[in-house]
């Protein structure tokens, strides 16, 4: 820990050149203490970091797994996406609805972490149902809201045939057609 | 032990520490309102809180609009001051801890990216510095060992990322013969990458490409000069790349790669007046 800059006391200054330019300069000296808290301090975030892969979790964020894109796909395995469809006052048939922050609130990545949760507990649409309608107030009322899964068919890395779709929840919106029941909810 | 520290603390001028906290610190006013600006949106769906291990060990609960539009003027507030080089540390700090907060309330509900951990290490040891000028050529072992965090933090995006696919997929022959590029092309492929889902087996090519560039990605924490130039430059491209095929930017990462940099070279050459006393600017590909 002699080397040139890295001294035993604090503010000390020598002269000194870069390696290979010619700008005389000051060398801005560190006592001992300085550099073994950064040298620890950086062991200790790249334990973190590697406990963090060899854990797989992303629970340690900022210094939790670097898995994007990490998991291995099949060549002849399935590719799903997750689909939010809303079906309003009058209509028969329900409407895709994109999953944005600007529609529902939630993005597609944060949406698909919630999955089995959703398939436990279909009145988590709830939230979003409420948000379309706050950020739409325009749009009709929404009478049924759902989350599908649109499934390809990989066959050696190949899409084929029509996608298939799995229903993961289904949610009759409450209140809706019905101002008064929204009105006392909204008084509640 | 010597060789271990002159690569951790090496001598580095001030004035690229100066030059780095500009643009760290403009990239987080960038990233709290245009990228990772979903923090506001999260306060529409507390029912979705998912909080990471540090906001639940603080006992960070779900944000809210009011709690939202505090932490973004802080963010503003405290990086602006910091970006202008007053108080650098009490502003460092203050861009740190609200910064930090400001993420795990975008990734808290549920996905979280990987593209933000050079970031937060950055905005975490810029403050240790001090206090840091553009016209400063005085070289410095804290802003030496704050320059090399950032640094080790981009490279093991990469590097330790080939650690998660040895993990999840058993194999790295398992994943690059696999078909994830094909997976990410069906999910959020733009029209200029559609067409490949013809050629899987020139996908299986890149993710192999992928691999390799990966694995070597360390490899740049020893270059000097117009290699470690080209390094970047390839980086950047890559990046550029995969924002036009899939919208991944990674540009919280990009950003880092300045560290990379002779920046206060650059600025310099640029703004000679900025330029310590009657001295020549060295060359561009002189060592670092």
């Amino acid at each position: 820990m002699s080397s040139r800059g890295l001294r035993s006391s604090t503010a000390e200054r020598a002269e000194g050149t870069c390696a290979r330019c010619t700008i005389p300069h000051m060398v801005r000296a560190m006592n001992r203490l300085s550099a073994g808290w950064r040298v620890g301090a950086a062991a200790a975030a790249l334990a973190v970091l590697c406990g963090g892969q060899a854990l797989d979790t992303n629970d340690w964020f900022p210094l939790g797994s670097l898995s994007q894109y990490s998991s291995a796909r099949d060549l002849d395995s399935t590719v799903a996406r997750t689909v939010l469809e809303m079906r309003f006052a009058g209509d028969a048939e329900f409407t895709p609805v994109g999953i944005s922050h600007g529609n529902v609130g939630i993005v597609p990545g944060d949406l698909d972490s919630h999955l089995a949760a959703l398939r436990r507990d279909p009145s988590l649409l709830e939230p979003l149902a409420r948000n379309y309608a706050e950020l739409h107030p325009d749009a009709e009322a929404i009478e049924e809201i759902r989350l599908r899964r649109r499934i390809h068919q990989l066959e050696n890395g190949r899409a084929v045939g029509e996608p298939t779709f799995e229903d993961v929840a289904l949610l009759p919106v409450a209140g809706a057609g019905d101002p008064e029941g929204e009105t006392a909810e909204a008084g509640s | 032990m010597r060789r271990l520290t002159d690569f951790l603390l090496p001598e580095v001028p001030l004035a690229r520490v100066a030059c780095l906290r500009a643009i760290v610190y403009a990239f987080v006013l960038v990233d709290v309102w245009a990228l990772s600006n979903d923090v506001l949106r999260h306060a529409m769906i507390p029912e979705f809180y998912a909080p990471l291990l540090l906001p639940r060990l603080l006992g960070i609960g779900p944000v809210t609009h009011a709690g939202a539009v505090l932490l973004l003027a802080l963010v503003t507030a405290s990086a602006l001051i910091a970006m202008s080089g007053r108080l650098p540390r009490i502003s460092g700090w203050v861009v740190a801890g609200s910064f930090w907060c400001w993420m795990f309330y975008s990734q808290g509900y549920g996905y979280v990216a990987h593209d933000h951990m050079a970031l937060m290490i950055a905005v975490l040891v810029l403050p240790t510095v001090g206090a840091a000028g553009f016209r400063e050529a005085e070289t410095s072992r804290a802003a030496g060992w704050a320059l090399r965090c950032i640094q080790i933090a981009v490279v093991l995006t990469y590097f330790f990322s080939v650690w998660s696919k040895w993990v999840r997929s058993g194999t790295l022959a398992e994943w690059a013969n696999g078909a994830v590029f094909v997976w990410a092309i069906m999910r959020r492929g733009t029209p200029l990458i559609t067409w490949t889902l013809s050629f899987p087996w020139l996908l299986v090519i890149a993710q192999w490409c992928l691999l390799i560039v990966e694995i070597l990605s360390p490899v740049a924490l020893f270059l000097k000069g117009r290699w470690l130039y080209l390094t970047v430059g390839f980086f950047m491209l890559f990046h550029l790349a995969t924002f036009l095929s899939l919208g991944i930017s990674f540009l919280p990462t990009v950003i880092c790669w300045a560290a990379f940099l002779p920046l206060e070279r650059v600025l310099w050459r640029l703004r000679p007046g900025l330029a310590p006393h009657q001295t020549p600017v060295p060359p561009l590909d002189a060592r670092s």
